[in-house]
């Protein structure tokens, strides 16, 4: 996989590359788009799945002008009446878990659409494309912290022992106020991370447990530390992270000694870019902070020098890391099988297309998230309707059943085995 | 239905609309024969291709965008940049009435000498190079006589980065003297200061606020950034499903904005402090304000022990001890229900916030009023929130100016020793002149303001300007200023320069508009700018060197490549891509659309400008720079000015070792005169806010449409006082101070209340325009005194009579 | 066939007369000077009328911008004897001024006294005849004019729009007042399709229309101002 987006790395041309830049993380998946775009077909079967394009910020257009953003808010961006996309479901949601997550929702949201007499829109498969991209990037965004759970933070996990904040605590550690202009989570973690030895050193010397940080713990105690600033002149942000680059120091830096990317095998150490990890690049940061200790015994057992990164890197290196995590690993045809018969797709979609549903081998070899997710949103009310009046349930799925489910769409319902059973 | 070219119907509407003409290259003469009687000025239709350019208004410190239509070298249309986000597109008639000013008949059209006297000027027409090595001279020999510091700059309006250059220029030359004309906000400030520490950058961010109280802010008339505050409540309005904001006017008077708001309020004039306190103590004895937040960010609430050991008395105290609500309702003659219930619904709603009032956009109000006005937002916590008070950060390259570079100078001409302010307002300026007093002012220039006209007291600065060698005025119409100049360099119009303008007042975010000319120079007129570099490299030295830019063009680069070094913020744009930063912003990213300096300088040019769409809530160190490091309600740097000027203190009439002095209070309220017994209160109307553009006929006539009056001033009466004076509706009338007296139309007026009558400023021009000398200006007849503490002039205290005529 | 219509909010409005001052600039709609001002002579098509009622300190105060409205069935039209005046096929109330011969029934006829009668030619002295709008001809002297809702804008977006080879899209066509308000209190549109934001507001609770009673039918809706809702108490 890596050798694949090497060969993409190539064919960028120099200007284009600028152009890229410029663009901004949030259009990551735009990125890779221009990355992988000509080289789809290498690159599908190099991770033996299916590729997703899509433009972030032209999907936060397609957002509003297509009205989600009436119910639905992004980040406290839109309207109060849906949920918060940015924030729920929690956890990590790839390209797969999406389209698993608008299926299992959407009866719900026709039925009140309904109820509130608003017509369902309709989208193209770009704007899918394009809707899907701006959801992943929002929700691997930070939100501002809460800095009263940031002021406790501090004192329960043992900061204050060691930081000042201004004028409260003790001082041995520097006064946490300094960094106050920080504004990105990567940064402080950056931050830490460099500094780790001699705080890991002192904190030993005192008989300190090393702290760790679980989901929005960075976030808000940096939103405390924000309003202790003495004097603020500027406020520090990072600019548009570049995965591209990231994945080169994801190499020069060594991680690859020991760690994998989605299916490169890793030495050791996690394999990188999981889907278990956490939803956004704050937290991705702190996970590292968390196990760091251990990776650097682990490090020192194998005599690999300890790796420092620039706030930049840092960005760039989570970018990757986040880019590798859109994709789904390539789904099991043969669990998609059992899938489209447990959950009873093959009571209507029979083969032959005589079912209620239509036949499903047209999409043989055409299966994307976005098709399947664009296919499904415009023709899912009817749908609903025909299943409503067979008494059928509407099936729920996870995100790897969906991943199967495609899998399967894609090497095509093969007519034999599947006979209806009506 | 098929487009059809309509000849019927471009026929029929032939008079009314003949569409495209400017693009097909048409004459309007052709359609125009079809009319009998066609003006000389019809068959004028310009020609040359048409285009959009971008500008800043600057007819008031809004700041608004406007987006400019050209055809040829005309400007024939004035609307709003959409971009811009003071404006989005919208303006108020002033903006609207740019092109008036641009092509009136009556500008200064080139530059003038006067070759009379002072008090009999005559006017001889010389040419700029003229112009300027007069000028030249009159600095190169007061600076050779080591007399720099002895000249003034009064600067009205100008955008900042023009303010940098002047300072800049002056700092070179050798004077400390640039000083700005008062503005109503300046009361607010001051108050801002004496509680927070920080002299500039109060705001407000309206957008968000769920409940409204404004002490007699005429929030839709000409306080703050006009269009930005209508958008707001444009916004509160808009706002469905129990989320409409509600907006509470306190005004002795109904005015046009109490009648906008969702509740007025009328009081007696001048107790707006004790209606604050008396809504404070509702808060505290209902335990409706956040105890929190007055724990942890503010300093004297409750009773406190000084360093000596000395108790002081906190806010708490004396709210509850003086400002029980039978007694504020006597004062202010407010029902105690209505200060109830107002209490608990602003306790109720957060955020809540409370504005200070001024009289006009140029007069301020009741500083102490102010005080106990903002203690409400403190005690709400709706200071650095989302819908609260908010101190607007400053943009890069302004302190750096501040401190500036070069010789040390002396200290400013309005500088008071042991005063508690830096620097006294310009209604003292007339007496610095007649005294000489720190020194004499040797030379004055004066730049987008009329002192003796807008000033409370502007015709003591018009004989004091009799004992000024040498006057410069850069009118752009012959104004009460320029008249008593000896020379006059007129300014370009808007229009027809570069234009830039900052964050406007109580505009919380940090805003550049930047704008080429939009159209060439109709007059032989120059850009002031222009003309001080042009001095500057004329007088030679470290003043040539401190500007080294040769244009204005070149100066504003300069600056604005500042801003890169900021690395934040973001060129104007469209809704969805400021949603779209904002989503980055929250969690630490920053994507411009630029990268170098002439990229920025190109998308400011494009767009209109550069701003910051975030403002960082909660920088405590940053907003509170009093000694305590928190809000005062007790004013530390009050006590401290009490406890080192005893004497001062008690010249005010004040006990320097009375808390109350450190406090807000109601102070005591002036009686009426034997014989006057009508209080005169000026009020500003939108139209002609700031007291300025009674020139443009557009705005004249829409100047007092409450009370359908046009094109003269009125004066506003209660039907029942004209009834006990046996006066009635359009009499012509005399109004008569201690002062002077004047002849003015009476208008009847429900929204007035009795005992009280109201002129408009604006009115009553002596020079310049004859559309705006016409009416009366309220300010020859109003007695100003100067409050106690801050000096600022109270123009709310001049009692009147009236008689028919 | 559009049913051209505008929705004026008043609980947004500010009165600050923007609209008025556009509404001008545009359409050269001449400034009278004082004297004729004094006389009643003023021109114009859209102002900002006061509505008093009540005694301090109960006094309510209505601030309405009134524009012509544009009658379905307008009574100024009826009484023109010549024909100068009349309904387009869209709705709007034109008034075709070489036709007009100044008799002023028309302004009589209108309740909404929309209609401006030019005493005399009108003066743009010096150089402020080049502010004019060269899309908006100069009326002479003895002729009614008023409100046209910017028509000669719509035949530039109808052109605009031909050129781009497209129907009319929402927002092409905007009059100068609607166009320029700062609180965004003002909205237009076509009435007649019954998804636009004016068919909307049209409907709306808060919607009434001026002195309707009178049968005028007017196009210009506006929206009642509407009260506070009220605040939980905490």
């Amino acid at each position: 996989m890596i050798a694949t987006t090497a060969i993409a790395e190539k064919a960028r041309p120099p200007a284009l590359r600028l152009v890229l830049k410029a663009t901004g993380l949030g259009c990551l998946c735009f990125w890779l788009l221009v990355l992988a775009g000509p080289l789809a077909v290498v690159w599908a079967q190099a991770v033996g799945g299916y590729f997703v394009p899509g433009d972030a910020k032209a999907g936060l257009k397609t957002f509003f002008d297509k009205g989600c953003a009436r119910c639905h808010s992004v980040l406290g961006e839109g309207g109060r009446t849906a949920p918060d996309l940015a924030r729920a479901p929690a956890g990590h949601l790839s390209a797969g878990g999406l389209v698993a997550a608008v299926w299992n929702h959407a009866p719900a949201m026709w039925e009140r659409m309904n109820r509130e007499q608003v017509n369902p829109p309709t989208f193209t498969e770009s704007e899918m494309a394009n809707l899907f991209a701006f959801i992943y990037s929002v929700r691997s965004m930070d939100e501002p912290g809460d800095p009263e759970r940031g002021r406790r933070l501090l004192f329960d996990k043992g900061c204050s022992q060691c930081h000042a904040v201004g004028e409260r605590g003790t001082r041995v550690g520097p006064d946490l106020s300094d960094w106050a202009s920080y504004r990105n989570p990567v940064s402080w973690i950056q931050a830490m991370w460099n500094h780790a030895p001699a705080m890991q050193a002192l904190m030993g010397a005192r008989g300190l447990r090393w702290p760790e940080f679980q989901g929005t713990d960075v976030a808000d105690i940096i939103a405390y530390i924000r309003t202790q600033a003495t004097n603020p002149r500027r406020h520090f942000y990072l600019e548009p992270a570049d995965p591209a680059t990231g994945r080169i120091i994801f190499q020069q830096k060594g991680c690859t000694n020991c760690h994998g990317v989605r299916g490169s095998a890793g030495v050791g150490a996690p394999q990188l870019g999981d889907r278990s990890l956490p939803r956004t690049l704050g937290q991705f940061a702190g996970l590292m902070w968390n196990h760091s200790p251990a990776m650097w015994t682990s490090m020192r057992t194998q005599e690999i020098p300890r790796p420092q990164f620039s706030n930049k890197e840092m960005a760039d290196l989570i970018a990757y890391l986040f880019a590798q995590r859109y994709f789904d690993p390539s789904g099991s045809a043969h669990q998609g099988r059992r899938i489209f018969e447990v959950k009873g797709c093959a009571t209507c979609h029979l083969p032959d297309g005589e079912g209620i549903g239509p036949a499903l081998s047209p999409w043989r070899a055409k299966v994307t998230p976005m098709a399947l997710a664009t296919a499904m949103w415009n023709h899912g009310p009817m749908m609903l309707t025909r299943m409503r009046e067979q008494q059928i349930p509407w099936p729920r799925f996870q995100s790897q059943e969906m991943v199967d489910l495609m899998e399967f769409l894609n090497q095509g319902v093969a007519s034999a085995q599947l006979q209806g059973k009506r | 239905m098929a487009f059809k070219v309509n000849r019927r119907d471009f026929l029929r509407f032939t008079a009314g609309g003949a569409a495209g003409l400017a693009a097909s290259g048409v004459s309007l003469q052709g359609i125009s024969t079809l009319n009998a009687a066609i003006t000389a000025g019809e068959r004028d239709v310009p020609r040359g291709p048409e285009a959009w350019s971008l500008s800043v208004c600057s007819l008031c410190p809004g700041g608004c965008g406007l987006r400019v239509r050209t055809i040829g070298k005309r400007a024939v249309k004035i609307q709003g940049n959409p971009l811009h986000p003071v404006s989005h597109g919208g303006l108020c008639p002033r903006g609207l009435a740019g092109l008036q000013l641009l092509y009136h008949p009556d500008r200064l059209v080139t530059p003038l000498e006067n070759v009379g006297s002072r008090s009999n000027p005559e006017w001889r027409e010389v040419s700029w190079e003229e112009a300027i090595a007069k000028v030249v001279a009159r600095l190169q020999a007061l600076k050779d006589h080591g007399q720099a510091h002895t000249l003034v700059f009064l600067s009205g309006r100008s955008g900042r980065l023009r303010q940098r250059l002047l300072r800049r220029f002056l700092q070179a030359y050798g004077s400390p003297n640039l000083l700005h004309a008062p503005t109503g906000l300046d009361s607010a400030s001051r108050a801002v200061y004496l509680q927070q520490g920080m002299h500039e950058g109060l705001a407000y961010d309206l957008d968000r606020t769920r409940y409204l109280v404004s002490f007699g802010a005429n929030l839709l008339e000409g306080w703050g950034s006009p269009v930005s505050t209508m958008r707001a409540f444009g916004r509160w309005r808009a706002a469905g499903g129990g989320q409409r904001a509600k907006f509470v006017q306190v005004d002795p008077r109904f005015s046009p904005t109490a009648a906008r708001a969702d509740e007025w309020i009328a009081l007696r004039p001048g107790t707006e402090a004790a209606l604050a306190l008396g809504i404070a103590y509702v808060l505290i004895t209902e335990g409706l304000h956040d105890a929190q937040f007055v724990e942890d960010h503010t300093f004297g609430f409750e009773d406190w022990r000084d360093g000596r050991g000395r108790m002081h008395m906190g806010f708490r105290s004396l709210v509850l001890r003086e400002y029980r609500l039978n007694d504020v309702a006597a004062l202010t003659q407010v029902p105690v229900e209505t200060i109830l219930r107002v209490a608990r619904e602003f306790g109720g709603n957060r955020p809540a916030l409370a504005i200070g009032g001024q009289v006009s956009s140029t007069l301020p109000g009741d500083p102490r009023a102010a005080m106990a006005v903002h203690s409400l937002n403190a005690m709400m916590g709706s200071l650095e929130v989302a819908g609260g008070a908010l101190m607007r950060p400053e943009l890069p390259g302004d302190s750096e100016t501040r401190s500036g570079q070069g010789p040390t100078l002396p200290p400013s001409i309005l500088q008071r020793d042991n005063s508690i302010f830096p620097e006294v307002d310009l209604t003292h300026l007339s007496q610095v002149i007649r005294s000489k007093s720190p020194y004499p002012v040797q030379a004055l220039l004066t730049y987008g303001t009329d002192p003796v006209f807008s000033l409370p007291n502007g015709e003591e600065l018009g004989e004091a300007l009799q004992q000024v060698p040498f006057v410069v005025s850069f009118a752009s119409f012959m104004d009460e200023t320029a008249a008593r100049a000896d020379l006059i360099l007129p300014d370009d119009s808007d229009l027809e320069k570069w234009q830039e303008a900052a964050s406007p007042p109580t505009f919380p975010f940090l805003l550049q508009s930047i704008s080429p000319p939009v159209i060439e120079r109709v007059h032989n007129t120059r850009d002031t700018s222009e003309v001080i570099l042009s001095v500057a490299e004329a007088l030679g030295g470290n003043v040539a060197s401190s500007l080294p830019e040769s244009t204005v063009e070149g100066f504003l680069r300069a600056e604005a490549d500042k801003i890169l070094a900021g690395r934040s913020g973001y060129t104007f744009a469209t809704q969805l891509e400021e949603t779209w930063n904002r989503l980055l912003e929250r969690s630490g990213w920053w994507a411009p659309t630029y990268s170098t300096a002439d990229e920025l300088w190109q998308e400011m040019k494009e767009k209109g400008g550069w701003w910051e769409p975030t403002y960082y809530y909660g920088e405590w160190g940053r907003v509170f720079r009093t000694s305590s490091h928190r809000f005062e309600f007790y004013s530390q740097r009050l006590a401290e000015y009490a406890t080192r000027n005893r004497e001062q203190v008690q010249a005010m009439g004040l006990d320097p070792d009375d808390d109350r002095f450190c406090l807000p209070h109601q102070v005591s309220l002036p009686t009426a005169p034997e014989g006057f017994p009508l209080l005169l209160i000026p009020v500003e109307v939108l139209p002609l806010m700031g007291g300025e553009g009674a020139e443009l006929p557009y705005l004249q006539q829409i100047a007092g449409a409450h009370v359908f009056e046009h094109w003269e001033s009125w004066l506003e009466m209660n039907p029942a006082t004209a009834g006990q004076y046996g006066l009635q509706d359009r009499d012509q009338v005399w109004i008569e101070s201690a002062r002077g007296r004047a002849r003015v139309r009476l208008r009847l007026y429900e929204g007035v209340r009795p005992g009280v009558v109201h002129l408009p400023l604006g009115y009553g021009r002596e020079q310049g325009s004859e559309w705006g000398r016409r009416g009366v200006n309220p300010l020859k007849l109003i007695q100003t005194k100067p409050e106690p503490l801050t000096l600022l002039p109270q123009v709310s205290q001049t009692y009147v009579r009236v008689y028919r005529v | 066939m559009p049913r051209w219509g505008m929705v004026i909010d008043l609980a947004k409005c500010t009165a600050c007369q923007a609209c008025v001052v556009a509404c001008q600039a545009e359409n050269n709609v001449p400034c009278v000077e004082p004297e004729q001002a004094a006389k009643g002579r003023i021109i114009s098509w859209l102002s900002v009328l006061p509505d008093l009622k009540g005694q301090y300190p109960n006094v309510l105060m209505r601030l309405m911008p009134l524009p012509c409205l544009h009658c379905d069935e307008p009574p100024c039209i009826r009484v023109c004897p010549v024909g100068a005046t009349g309904i387009t096929p869209e709705g709007i109330v034109r008034q075709t001024f070489p036709r007009c011969i100044g008799c002023r029934y028309c302004t009589n006829a209108c309740p909404y006294t929309r209609r401006s009668f030019n005493w005399r030619l009108p003066d743009f002295p010096g150089e402020l005849v080049q502010a004019l709008n060269p899309d908006v001809s100069v009326r002479p002297k003895g002729v009614v004019e008023k409100c046209t809702l910017c028509h000669h804008r719509l035949l530039r977006a109808r052109e605009q729009a031909r050129a781009e080879d497209r129907p009319l899209a929402v927002g092409d066509y905007v009059p100068a007042c609607v166009e320029i308000c700062p609180a965004e209190a003002m909205y237009f549109g076509d009435l007649e399709d019954p998804n636009s934001k004016v068919s909307e507001l049209a409907e709306s609770a808060r919607a009434f229309r001026y002195l309707e009673e009178l049968g005028t039918e007017p196009k210009v809706v506006f929206l009642s101002e509407g009260e506070w809702a009220g605040g939980e108490q905490t």
